[in-house]
């Protein structure tokens, strides 16, 4: 299963799902669905969250058995 | 910040104008083009990744029941045709004059058909809808649930 360490990064630089989803342009549902595992995005959404938080994408997206 | 985009699902609800032509004309199968104004309840969504995803879901199951009960209409009326109520196009439809006579066994084939066709036409767009509609609150759902946290 993907697991991401969203809502960890964002806790670590206080920002909330909507401006999240804002910055990286997509709905807060979207970000909601991502960091509890029921939606797996797209490289360029997974790069513009990696982006955000000036991490690698496999730091944020990784496989949990 | 990237800029929100208008939704281009949005689009499709301007095919609910034909239903209003439809209303003028009493025509049924154009009166149906009224639920294409369903679309216009997206227009202020996003459209990002997760809700195309969501769509193309929607969509495979529309298609799925449209191929179903078109393929039942289609055996439906094969074997319809088959049990000895259907005839040739040659003998069901003959000219007389100025007139066509029409068998009666064809032209109930032809309204079972056209009906069919409506029917068809409206349960997938029901379909599409309602999974759209619902793939949409559970994922609301899952935010509200996350508000908690």
């Amino acid at each position: 299963m993907l697991k991401t360490r969203i809502r960890e990064l964002r806790a670590r630089d206080g920002i909330s799902q909507g401006e999240l989803a804002n910055l990286v342009g997509v709905r807060r549902e979207t970000i909601g669905n991502l960091e509890n595992g029921k939606y797996n995005p797209s490289l360029k959404l997974a790069m513009d969250i990696a982006k955000v938080f000036g991490e690698t994408v496999e730091d944020i997206f990784f496989y949990e058995d | 910040m990237k800029q929100a985009k208008k939704n281009p699902l949005s689009y499709l609800g301007w095919l609910g104008v034909i239903g209003i032509i439809g209303i003028y004309y009493m025509a049924p199968w154009m009166i149906t083009f009224l639920l294409f104004f369903f679309f216009f309840t997206y227009s202020r969504m996003v459209p990002d990744e997760l809700f195309w995803s969501n769509v193309r879901r929607a969509a495979t199951k529309a298609f799925a029941v449209n191929i179903g009960f078109q393929t039942l209409t289609f055996l439906f009326l094969f074997f319809r045709a088959v049990s000895g109520k259907g005839i040739p196009f040659s003998e069901a439809v003959q000219a007389s004059g100025g007139a066509y006579l029409v068998d009666a066994n064809y032209l109930l084939s032809i309204i079972i058909n056209s009906s069919m066709n409506v029917i068809i036409f409206i349960v997938t767009l029901c379909t599409f809808f309602f999974c759209l509609m619902r793939y949409n609150r559970q994922e609301k759902k899952f935010v509200e649930e996350d508000k908690t946290c």
